[in-house]
Parts: C-alpha cells; sequence; structure tokens
C-alpha cells in the first residue's frame, strides 16, 4: 500500500498514469485471493465496457432496450450461475419432492469468486445509468476497468455508484493534505474496529451459534449482542479502511455506515446500514417498480388495501426478498430479509395511528423516554434478525431464538469474556459521541495535537498488542 | 506532500520507539520472575508434554505427582523450550512424557503448528520469553508477519502472567498459559474422517519436529531425565488405517533415540463413547485413560518407573 500510494503520487502529473498503476495494483490486490478470480473480473469488466459503448451509441429505443437486457442478462447470469445455481436446483427438487416426486439434479462445485456480489452491482449500475443518461459510456477502457476493479471497494464496497466514480477517475487528482491525513485516521478506525472488536469477539461467537443447543438464553442472548456488535465492526470497519484508502489516493467515496445501532426506529436503521446497498436497491429496484406498478393501476384500492400501501407492500416485499437474496443462497438471509421487510410495511401501516394515539395521550413524538423504548425496541428486532442471519439454517436459528427467550434467559450467562466486553462497549460509547462525524477519529479543531496524536498512537499500540486472531472479514463471502 | 510524509515518518517512528519498548519491558519483567512462574511442587515429579493427543488425554489430577503442560497444536520446538525451562526450575524431574503419534513427524504438521499464522501467533504469544535467540531467528525467518503479531501480543500475556504471578506463593501444581489437561467434551467419532494418515499420499517428514524432538531427548539426557514417547489410544479405526510408510517413519525415529522408551498406547481399548473424535479422548475416555496409566506407572511402589513402562 505504502508502495502505491508513493509512486501514485510520485506521477500525480499523468492522470493516465496513475489510472494505470491504480488498475495494475487493483488487480493484484485482487488476484492475491485466487488470480483466477482475476479473470473473471476482467472479463466481465470487458464485456461491460463493449455492451456500454454499444449502450451509449444506441440510436433507437428498441437497441437500448437490447443491448440493456443483455447487458443484465450476461452480469445477473454470472452471479446467479456461480452463486445460486446450487441453491435454486436443490430448492427445486425439494419443492418437487413435496409432491411425491423424486428428481435428481446437478449441482456444480465451484468456489464462489470474492466480491462477485459487489461487482456486478457495479456493473449493473454502469449500464443502467448509461441508458437512463444519467452518465455516458466512457471510451477509455482503463478508466471502466478500474471503476469496475477499483481495490478498495471490490472485495466488499462500497458499492460507490460509476456516476460519482467515473468522473473522479477522469480527472486528474490534487494532493489534499487534510483529505490524506484523515483517510489515514479512518484506516486506523476501521483497523480498530475489525482487529480490536470484531476478531476479539468472533471466538465467543463462533462458540455461542456452534453449541447453543446446550447454552443458557442468557448466554445466547449475550451471543446475538456480540454477533451484533460483531458484524457492525467487522463490516464497517472494512468500509472505513476502504474509504480511507480511497482517500488517500484522492478520491472521496459515499459514507457506507452512519452509527446504524443509535437509531429510533427501522427505517432509520436502514438509512444508516450499508447505505450503499440499501440506495442501490432504492435507485435500481424499488422506485422504478413502484412507478411502473403504479402506471398501470387506475384504481384507487386493490384488495381493499389503498393502491399506494398495496404497491410499497408489493414492492418492499420483493426488494427485501432479494436483498435478502443477495446476501447469499441460503434462505436464513431470504428469512433475515423478508422480517426487515415486513416490519417496515408495519412500520409504515402504524405511522398514521401511532401520530394519532400519542396526540390523544398527549406525548410529544420526541419525548425521551418514548424515543429511548423505540429504539431499544427496534435493537432487539435487529438483534433477532441478526441470529436467523448468522445461523446456518432457518431451522436452527428458530431453536437458537426460542432458548434464548426461554426461562434461562434470566439465569445467570456464566463466565463472559470481560477484554470483549471493554472493547464492545468502548466502541459503542466512541461510536455514539462521534455519531455525527463520518468516523470516529474525527475531531474538532478544539483537540489539540498532543491529544490527538495520543489517542493515534494509543489506538496503534491496542491493535498490535489486544488483535484478535485474523479474520476474514464476514462480507468476503457475499 | 513533504510535510505529510515527514509527519507519518514521525508517527511511525513514535509508534515503534513505544512498541518495542513495551517489548522490551515485558520481557524483562516476566524474565525476573521466570523462577517463581516455573517452580512447581517438589512433590510433582512427572511431566506430561506436546500436543492436543496428550493434552485431552492425561488429566494430571488422577495422575499422582504429574503435571500436564500440553497444549493443542503445540511443536516439539515449543515442547522443547518449555520442558527447557522446567528442568531448568526443576531439579527434582524425574520424567518426561511427550506426545509421539503417527502424524506428528509429517511437514502438515510443520506447516500448520510451527509455520501457520494461527499456532505461531498464539505459541509466541504465551511461549517467546523461554525461546532462545536461535528458535526466535528460526521462527522469525520463517514467518516474520506471524512472528511479529505473536512478540507484540506477548507484551499482554506477561504484564498478565507477572500480575498474577505476585498473589501465588509459587511451587504450584500448574503454569500459567503452560496448557494442560483440557476437558473435551465433544463426541464426533461419526465425523471425523481421519485422512491424516490414512492418505496414500507421498508422506513427507518434518525435519524440525524431528530435529527437536531429538533436541528435546538431549536435553533429557543432560538433565539426567527420562524421556517418555507416548502415543496416546486412538480409535480403531484410525489404527487400522495408519498409511504404512508414516508408521515406518514413526518407528524409524523412535528406533533412533535408543535411550528413549516408547509407551505406545495407541491400541489400548475403549468404548466409542470415549472418543472425542478418532484420534482425541473426550472426558470420559481422559479418566478412564488416566486412572490406567496411573495403575501403570505406580503399580508397584517399589519398582521402578522405567521397569514399569518396559
Amino acid at each position: 500500500m505504502l508502495i502505491v500510494f508513493c509512486t501514485y503520487w510520485l506521477f500525480r502529473s499523468s492522470c493516465r498514469i496513475q489510472n494505470l498503476l491504480l488498475l495494475v495494483a487493483s488487480y493484484v490486490f485482487y488476484s492475491w485471493w485466487d488470480w483466477r478470480f482475476l479473470i473473471l473480473l476482467i472479463f466481465i469488466s470487458l464485456f461491460n465496457y463493449l455492451i456500454a459503448l454499444k449502450l451509449g451509441a444506441s440510436k433507437t429505443l428498441w437497441h437500448r432496450k437490447v443491448f440493456l437486457i443483455t447487458g443484465l442478462i450476461i452480469n445477473l447470469g454470472t452471479l446467479g450461475l456461480l452463486k445460486y445455481f446450487n441453491f435454486f436446483i436443490e430448492g427445486f427438487i425439494d419443492f418437487v419432492s413435496l409432491f411425491g416426486y423424486q428428481i435428481e439434479g446437478t449441482t456444480i462445485d465451484i468456489i464462489l469468486p470474492l466480491g462477485i456480489s459487489f461487482y456486478t452491482f457495479l456493473s449493473l449500475s454502469y449500464l443502467l445509468d448509461i441508458s437512463r443518461g444519467t452518465i455516458s459510456a466512457d471510451k477509455n477502457l482503463i478508466n471502466v476497468l478500474l471503476t469496475l476493479g477499483f481495490f478498495p471497494i471490490i472485495l466488499a464496497g462500497p458499492i460507490q455508484r460509476p456516476a460519482t466514480l467515473l468522473p473522479q477517475i477522469r480527472t486528474p487528482r490534487v494532493f489534499d493534505y487534510q483529505q490524506v491525513s484523515d483517510g489515514l485516521r479512518q484506516i486506523l478506525w476501521g483497523l480498530f474496529m475489525k482487529i480490536i472488536v470484531a476478531d476479539n469477539l468472533s471466538p465467543f461467537v463462533t462458540d455461542v451459534f456452534g453449541s447453543y443447543s446446550g447454552l443458557q438464553g442468557s448466554t445466547l442472548f449475550v451471543g446475538a449482542l456480540f454477533y451484533s456488535v460483531q458484524i457492525l465492526t467487522d463490516f464497517s470497519g472494512y468500509s472505513h479502511i476502504a474509504i480511507g484508502a480511497a482517500s488517500i489516493l484522492g478520491f472521496r467515496l459515499m459514507q457506507n455506515f452512519k452509527a446504524p445501532y443509535f437509531v429510533r426506529d427501522i427505517v432509520d436503521f436502514w438509512r444508516r446500514w450499508h447505505i450503499s446497498l440499501t440506495t442501490w436497491f432504492r435507485d435500481y429496484l424499488f422506485l422504478p417498480l413502484s412507478f411502473s406498478i403504479s402506471w398501470r393501476i387506475k384504481t384507487g384500492k386493490v384488495l381493499l388495501i389503498k393502491t399506494e400501501l398495496f404497491i410499497y407492500i408489493i414492492v418492499s416485499l420483493v426488494t427485501w426478498f432479494l436483498t435478502g437474496l443477495w446476501h447469499g443462497a441460503n434462505y436464513t438471509f431470504l428469512v433475515w430479509g423478508l422480517m426487515h421487510g415486513l416490519l417496515l410495511i408495519l412500520y409504515r401501516i402504524q405511522a398514521k395511528p401511532r401520530k394519532r394515539i400519542l396526540k390523544k395521550l398527549n406525548i410529544d413524538k420526541d419525548n425521551i423516554w418514548l424515543t429511548i423504548s423505540e429504539g431499544l425496541l427496534t435493537f432487539l428486532f435487529i438483534v433477532v434478525t441478526w441470529v436467523i442471519f448468522r445461523s446456518e439454517s432457518v431451522n436452527s436459528s428458530i431453536e437458537y431464538i426460542k432458548r434464548m427467550f426461554s426461562s434461562s434467559l434470566f439465569a445467570n450467562p456464566g463466565d463472559l469474556p470481560v477484554k470483549e466486553i471493554t472493547f464492545a462497549l468502548l466502541f459503542l460509547i466512541i461510536e455514539f459521541i462521534q455519531r455525527g462525524k463520518n468516523h470516529a477519529l474525527q475531531f474538532d479543531a478544539s483537540v489539540g495535537v498532543f491529544i490527538r496524536w495520543s489517542i493515534y498512537v494509543s489506538l496503534v499500540a491496542i491493535i498490535l498488542f489486544f488483535g484478535g486472531s485474523a479474520n476474514q472479514f464476514i462480507y468476503f463471502q457475499f | 506532500m513533504r510535510t505529510f510524509l515527514l509527519k507519518l515518518l514521525l508517527f511511525i517512528m513514535i509508534c515503534i520507539t513505544l512498541v518495542t519498548g513495551m517489548i522490551h519491558l515485558s520481557d524483562t519483567l516476566i524474565n525476573s520472575r521466570k523462577d517463581r512462574l516455573l517452580t512447581i511442587n517438589p512433590d510433582i515429579y512427572l511431566v506430561f508434554a506436546g500436543n492436543s493427543t496428550v493434552e485431552c488425554s492425561v488429566d494430571d489430577r488422577l495422575i499422582d505427582h504429574s503435571i500436564n503442560i500440553a497444549q493443542a497444536g503445540e511443536a516439539y520446538l515449543y515442547s522443547y523450550a518449555k520442558i527447557k525451562a522446567l528442568l531448568e526450575a526443576n531439579a527434582h524431574i524425574r520424567n518426561v512424557f511427550i506426545s509421539y503419534s503417527y502424524a506428528d513427524l509429517l511437514i502438515e504438521k510443520e506447516e500448520t503448528w510451527l509455520l501457520g499464522d494461527y499456532f505461531m501467533v498464539e505459541k509466541v504469544q504465551n511461549y517467546n520469553y523461554l525461546l532462545d535467540r536461535q528458535e526466535r531467528l528460526f521462527l522469525i525467518r520463517s514467518n516474520p508477519a506471524a512472528y511479529l503479531s505473536g512478540v507484540t501480543k506477548s507484551v499482554i500475556t506477561s504484564f498478565e502472567t507477572v500480575a498474577r504471578s505476585f498473589g501465588t506463593e509459587g511451587h504450584g501444581n500448574s503454569i500459567p498459559n503452560f496448557g494442560g489437561y483440557k476437558r473435551l467434551e465433544r463426541d464426533k467419532l461419526s465425523k471425523d474422517p481421519g485422512l491424516e494418515t490414512g492418505s496414500d499420499e507421498i508422506v513427507q517428514q518434518s525435519t524440525s519436529q524431528i530435529r527437536y524432538l531429538r533436541m528435546i531427548s538431549e536435553l533429557c539426557q543432560q538433565y539426567s531425565v527420562k524421556l517418555v514417547l507416548l502415543n496416546p489410544p486412538k480409535h480403531k479405526s484410525y489404527n487400522a488405517n495408519v498409511n504404512p510408510v508414516i508408521r515406518q517413519l514413526w518407528l524409524d525415529v523412535q528406533n533412533s533415540l535408543p535411550s528413549d522408551s516408547l509407551l505406545d498406547l495407541s491400541g489400548f481399548l475403549m468404548p466409542d463413547s470415549c472418543y472425542g473424535d478418532l484420534s482425541h479422548l473426550n472426558y470420559r475416555g481422559a479418566v478412564v485413560f488416566s486412572r490406567h496409566l496411573n495403575e501403570i506407572l505406580f503399580a508397584d511402589p517399589k519398582e521402578n518407573l522405567e521397569t514399569s513402562i518396559n
């Protein structure tokens, strides 16, 4: 990274050389895991480059549709084949067996290429934005390859839209001291989250989820809480590292997390959790699908439900089903996604009655106790759904949750890891205090150099002395 | 850009100075308490060392005058360092039992237990202060990143160990972070493929494992301590599938250490419920085996231990 950084800024007079260097670095970085994955990435990127040129040059709507659909089929087909083929085949066999038929299907034995869901969505954004006229197809091959393979975001996002990344790639970057030093601080905070919090919590979580059937409800609850913190720090930590790494190279990427557990309701949670994915689904699926359906329905009510609400329910369920599916080929992800979709629908349905009830009871909507109770309920829901997300199967997640909410929920959970709890609490406190900032190490000018540097040095020392066993980032599997 | 690089350099220097200082301080502190930490009860004169096969099968509470210092994934290099430190601090030790299973001499074990990231970090974190210059150089050359990670993590471990040593009298029945009997709850016999010694692929021996086993043997001779190579019980289906080439290697290495005894109890029959997997006993097996071992070792109080083993 240091070599790339120094060489990169050494060539700051030539944007082309900088981009070429970044592309080589990105491909070296990506092929570090398995060089075979790189072949697919290059193939997909080249295909999207060519189809985008065709799409951009299309004179008629029909031509544009043909190229766009071809592009979508190839991108989603590749993702579907590599990630979901076995899942759907096995699902189909199970479904048919419900009717008494026994069929044999062929499954494929293949390693899922790292970050395939992320770069497929980047590619889809590129084609969809060109078809909408938001951006024009870039004729420079290096620019497109770099947009779809930029190393900070290739493995686990943020899913930075080409509409905002491509212009940055096209224009020369200027070395900005503030931006670069802020990038380093963000990397440091991301490393703290990953190595100190997530990696230290990981063994306890693995133990609890691995042997939940013999544990007390209270221990399972602690395990679920730990996993909630682990997945946040693991994924958000990676995002901070990615955004920081891009920053030190002069790029500005979108924020992916904004203290998501300090929220009042589920809508707010999804405004702050994995922002790049939720906005992706909003812009490319939820809104277009809503508009498309609303144009077709002319009546005021459908199945006794107001049309507007009916459309919201249908489109939400589709969107959240696909959000769950995006995470992986397992029913647990589907259930997790649908549960969030259902809660969002419920939230919308209860909004007006709630307002009326609060008015009747003369309770201000910003009442502190109301805010806290709603926040805790939302958090509890999130924790329970993380159990489903983390479990190996839906059945085991149901068993886990049943056991967690049994009478042993109030039993002594036994020995808990003090160091891990300390780090998790420290993280949550800092995250709460700094929740208005892009990352926790963004200090006001009033904080002196000595204090700031002491914090940075202490963080480095904590990472080195207390770091957990290195684990792969959870979201790499997606 | 220049200002940025200078500040970055200064920051890195400060961090390196601080970390190096802390490593040095923790090393000095733990070495100053080494004697107290490593001195065990004078009644204890049997030491069980090695990897998980001994860790899970020898319950030292059921074997008189014994201490179990074995730890999962322990390469002979670390066993050597631990045994050496123990012998230096405890002149009353008479016998050392070291785990000697068929797979221990294979290159796979060297690659995971000795050179792999996970085990190197874990072991260096616990035993860095026991390692000689020669071992440290070997490890740093083999896997510098993991070694340095282990060394930095050893700082907190050392501070904790030193802090705890102030509350103890010394001469205890256990040593902090030195391994010991592990109660294995699992019962995964049916899931264990037991491939590690059943493969027909080319067998590659680990030179490091064999070298350090020899060094343990020489060390014991030097201290006039009897070394016993202990092969704990294995499931019958494991024993039946041991690759003949591996078995021969195992026998050849044992024969090259003529002054040391072999206590091969791999064929000790026990019901399936006593196995955690094909090569490890669970807590039920450990009770049966430890009692049996105690009987073997102390069958006749007048009888010499060596005779009992042979």
